[in-house]
């Protein structure tokens, strides 16, 4: 078991472009660590630095109070579960799994009671004689998974351990992996672009974009308060709805909508100017509830989800894409475009919205999030 | 023009195709087996009678016989030290990317295309000043450097198709380099492995220039061998094609067993036939 | 782990090329063991002056160039007939696997054979169908155009196998988008195959073309060079003046010439080969 600390880390690629750019994150030992963010954010050349794959070109990792930085990634005593599974293909599962103890000299009834306990929990034992390629994807997962657990490593690294299995083999396994989480407690620093797997097995998720730590946390923090508009749009589905408001007089307007905020809430720097305002479909509702503000909307489209559904309707406020403020272009979006978007809302399944009727929805001020249309970092944290 | 016409086109231009191609070798091998008397009488080949006695004969030619084993002896021995040379090196060029990497393999690239004659004048006079001349050692060094550029690039393409991350996760798993290529590396292209072999070895079996210059004497391999038989004056037609055709039968075999890995060696990997 | 190859093959490229380098600029003839010494350049002006240099240089140039093009249209065209299914293609494959790796000087003595203007098989199957008879390797005029056909006899089905594999690699959805589009067969294979083919057509002309230059075991077997010097390749001149005139120090000189032709001619492809790979 082991904390792992990353200092200040940067990769720098020989033709400049810099991969991981001065990240800081501390892994607590036995601590469940996601870094989550779109392909090419960097999470995945930060986990192989980690493991000892990737040179670190700048600043220091320390696992264990022990500075790593030029130790080979075969004396790390970190094991890694690969997005390919990557398992020795002329090996038989049983030779996959105790290979890394064979290889370190482990006693032969040491290796044996390990792999037979790594099997059981892994529902390995029929297997145990067969190759790679005689296994479906979900059972080279689980082969991949043993293979990490037998050397009871101080650190698991997991590199987007689901993104080749199937939809719903995907959602089991996920469930498999927050039960070993909760049963072995060892460090692991887990990769993903997918938000849920994030927010649901995390610790705490490093959401990164650009090689650069956007914002480090805990699931439902990242969900509540995040810290900027990038984190905002990434973290939650539906998409938070984004759209250019305006605070006069204490009053957030958008499009025709008024919302009051209380005094205390609303940054004083930001009276008389441009923000961008940012609303959960979840924080919209069906019922008005304390402290609401209620509009009337006329519902274009209706998406039925079961047991609850996505209502889109039209706002007379300019449409922001957290992506280009997030970029840096935000003043310029904010300056002109049509003065029409829509937002979505999801509301329970017995709400009577159809596509072309007004239905009235209420928001609670409270709920609303604010970003500085320039930086994109949030004024005020909204979330009930 | 219709399917099936232009299928019936093609297989009557490859049969074609296949008769000139197969035409002279079956021609040798049935002057092999011919009577050794069609050439006095001035019989065709083809209406000879057939008799294995030219075979018996080349069988019972001591000095063929013991050029055939040297020529397997060379050849072992040759094969087995390039791969020894070229695995390690193969295996660093297709799994690390290093300074420099595409220059060493252009120059390795390039020591393929020097002539024989090109080099062997000066390590006649380096192998005659340490009395290395005429011995199987100088042969299998020889035989061994002509095919280190093949089989370097040969096993850099099959390399290069394992799975960098089966690689990293023995890197994971406590392996240092020289272990990962022994037991993860190499396990995984034994059939590419084979067909280098086979290739090498078969390089080693035909080569001529330095079997003859370098050697030749003392010590003979089959081509230099079967080249002394058409010295003497009267040789016989039919028994130097039974030698040749002993001299190239080994060869056939091996050439369909490593048939898959064939093209992508003698293309240097760039064809993964 | 790289470093035997790196020395074995330093060892075979530069040591024969600086005592190439050595023993051009010093007269070194076996046959006048005591008139050794430098000489400058005079090794090399011998060799280019020499009679047999340009003739050689001819030669040489005539069997690598018509031999290669012969062995890739012929091979191109073979490739064409097999690259769409067709019944029995395994059987065709297999069989040109066989020419070219069979130890070449059995296969040039079968060849010496076959071309015997009296009794050779070539002669004897003309003769059948009241064909007039050829002098093939007898003849000045005809020893060279054998000795191609054997090259291309023996090496043809190796171009084959390998445009062979290159077609079956093409992605099917050009030729698709071709015949959507109205092209015709050979309309897709000139505009569409050809072009992806390019990279590795650029390999088969540099290793046959190289090995062309290289060709020894055919021509010392079956014309020694001959008639007269009707087919004496560089290789062949430079074997005679290194082994049978035993001038060492001209014959290294021939060879350093050799060598600059290789690198001149290859290098332009060799860079093509190898820096793609880099890339991936």
């Amino acid at each position: 078991m082991a904390s792992i600390s990353i200092e200040n880390v940067s990769k720098r690629y020989a033709d400049g472009a810099l991969a991981v750019n001065h990240v800081s994150l501390d892994v607590a030992d036995g601590e469940f660590v996601v870094l989550v963010g779109p392909s090419g954010c960097g999470k995945s050349t930060l986990l192989r630095m980690i493991a000892g794959l990737e040179e670190i070109s700048d600043g220091r990792i320390v696992v264990n109070g022990k500075v790593v930085n030029e130790l080979p990634a075969k004396d790390r005593d970190i094991a890694m579960v690969f997005q390919t599974y990557a398992l020795f293909p002329h090996m038989t599962v049983e030779r996959n799994l105790s290979f890394g103890l064979r290889l370190r000299g482990t006693p032969r009834a040491e290796t044996e009671r390990r792999v037979r306990e790594a099997a059981a929990l892994l529902r390995l034992e029929p297997l145990m004689t067969r190759r790679p390629g005689q296994l479906s994807g979900g059972q080279r997962q689980r082969v991949a998974i043993g293979r990490a657990l037998v050397r009871e490593p101080a650190a698991f690294l997991m590199d987007e351990p689901l993104s080749n299995l199937d939809a719903k083999l995907r959602v089991h396994m996920r469930t498999e992996f927050a039960r070993l989480r909760e049963r072995l407690h060892t460090t692991t620093v887990y990769v993903t672009h997918d938000q849920v797997e994030a927010m649901t097995l995390g610790d705490r998720v490093c959401v990164m974009r650009d090689g650069l730590v956007q914002q480090v946390d805990t699931p439902e923090q990242l969900f509540l308060r995040p810290r900027n508009i990038f984190v905002a749009g990434f973290i939650g589905s539906p998409e938070m709805n984004f759209a250019a408001g305006r605070i006069e007089n204490g009053e957030l307007r958008l499009g025709s909508l008024r919302f009051p905020l209380p005094a205390a809430a609303v940054p004083a720097a930001s009276e008389g100017k441009p923000v961008v305002v940012g609303l959960r479909p979840s924080d919209i509702r069906e019922v008005p509830g304390k402290d609401t503000v209620e509009m009337r909307v006329q519902v274009e489209l209706v998406e039925r989800l079961g047991s609850e559904i996505l209502a889109v309707f039209p706002v007379d406020a300019t449409g922001v894409s957290a992506d280009s403020v997030a970029a840096g272009d935000g003043a310029a979006i904010m300056a002109g475009g049509e003065s029409r978007t829509s937002f979505t809302a999801r509301l329970d399944a017995s709400t009577p919205a159809a596509a072309g009727r007004p239905i009235p929805l209420h928001v609670n001020p409270a709920a609303i999030h604010l970003f500085d249309p320039a930086t994109g970092m949030a004024l005020r944290q909204g979330g009930t | 023009m219709s399917p099936a016409t232009g299928r019936l086109l093609r297989t009557v231009f490859l049969t074609l195709f296949c008769i000139v191609w197969v035409a002279p070798l079956f021609y040798t091998l049935r002057v092999a087996l011919a009577d050794p008397i069609y050439a006095q009488s001035g019989t065709p080949p083809l209406l000879a009678a057939i008799t294995f006695e030219n075979f018996a004969g080349v069988f019972a030619n001591a000095e063929f016989m013991g050029a055939l084993l040297n020529s397997l002896i060379i050849g072992v021995a040759s094969t087995i030290l390039v791969l020894i040379i070229a695995v390690p090196a193969a295996f660093v060029c297709a799994t690390f990317e290093f300074r420099g990497r595409a220059n060493l393999e252009a120059w390795i690239l390039s020591t393929r295309m020097l002539p024989a004659f090109v080099v062997v004048l000066p390590y006649f006079i380096l192998f005659r000043s340490v009395q290395l001349l005429d011995t199987m050692l100088v042969l299998i060094i020889m035989h061994t450097v002509i095919s280190l550029a093949l089989a370097f690039f040969m096993l850099r393409s099959f390399f290069a198709d394992i799975p960098k991350e089966t690689l990293e996760a023995a890197n994971l798993e406590g392996a240092g380099h020289l272990t990962t290529l022994l037991r993860v590396a190499l396990p995984q292209v034994r059939g590419g492995l084979i067909a280098t072999a086979i290739l090498v070895f078969i390089f080693s079996w035909n080569e001529l220039a330095f079997s003859f210059t370098l050697a030749g004497g003392a010590v003979k391999t089959g081509p230099v061998a079967i080249l002394g038989f058409i010295a003497f004056q009267n040789v016989q037609v039919a028994g130097l094609m039974a030698a040749a055709n002993l001299l190239i039968a080994p060869i056939a075999i091996l050439l369909i067993v490593a048939q898959k890995g064939l093209i992508r060696g003698l293309s240097f990997g760039a064809v993964r036939a | 782990m790289l470093a035997p190859m790196v020395v074995v093959l330093a060892a075979l490229t530069i040591y024969p090329f600086l005592a190439n380098l050595w023993y051009s600029i010093r007269a070194v003839d076996l046959t006048q063991p005591f008139k050794q010494g430098f000489v400058g350049l005079r090794n090399f002006t011998s060799v280019v002056t020499g009679s047999g240099f340009l003739h050689s240089l001819t030669v040489t140039i005539v069997f690598v160039v018509v031999a290669l093009a012969l062995q890739l249209v012929i091979g191109f065209l073979v490739a064409l007939a097999l690259w769409r299914p067709l019944r029995g293609s395994r059987i065709f494959t297999t069989l040109l696997i066989l020419p070219f790796g069979l130890t070449p000087v059995a296969l040039a003595l079968a060849w010496r054979l076959l071309f015997n203007p009296s009794g050779g098989g070539i002669n004897v199957l003309l003769a059948h169908f009241g064909l007039p008879t050829l002098d093939w390797t007898a003849s000045d005029a005809l020893a060279l155009p054998s000795l191609i056909i054997v090259d291309t006899w023996q090496w043809t089905p190796f171009v084959v196998l390998i445009l062979l594999a290159g077609l079956m690699a093409l992605p099917k959805e050009a030729f698709e988008a071709a015949a959507v589009e109205g092209a015709g067969f050979w309309r897709s294979v000139f505009y569409v195959a050809l072009p992806l083919l390019r990279p590795l057509i650029l390999v088969v002309v540099l290793f046959r073309g190289i090995d062309l230059f290289r060709t020894f075991d055919t021509f010392w077997v079956i014309t020694a060079g001959g008639p007269g010097n009707a087919t004496e390749t560089l290789n062949v001149l430079l074997y005679r003046t290194a082994f049978q005139n035993l001038n060492f120090g001209r014959a290294a000189a021939l060879a350093l010439i050799m060598l600059v032709i290789v690198l001149v001619v290859s290098q332009p492809i060799t860079k093509r080969i190898v820096s793609p790979r880099e890339r991936r």
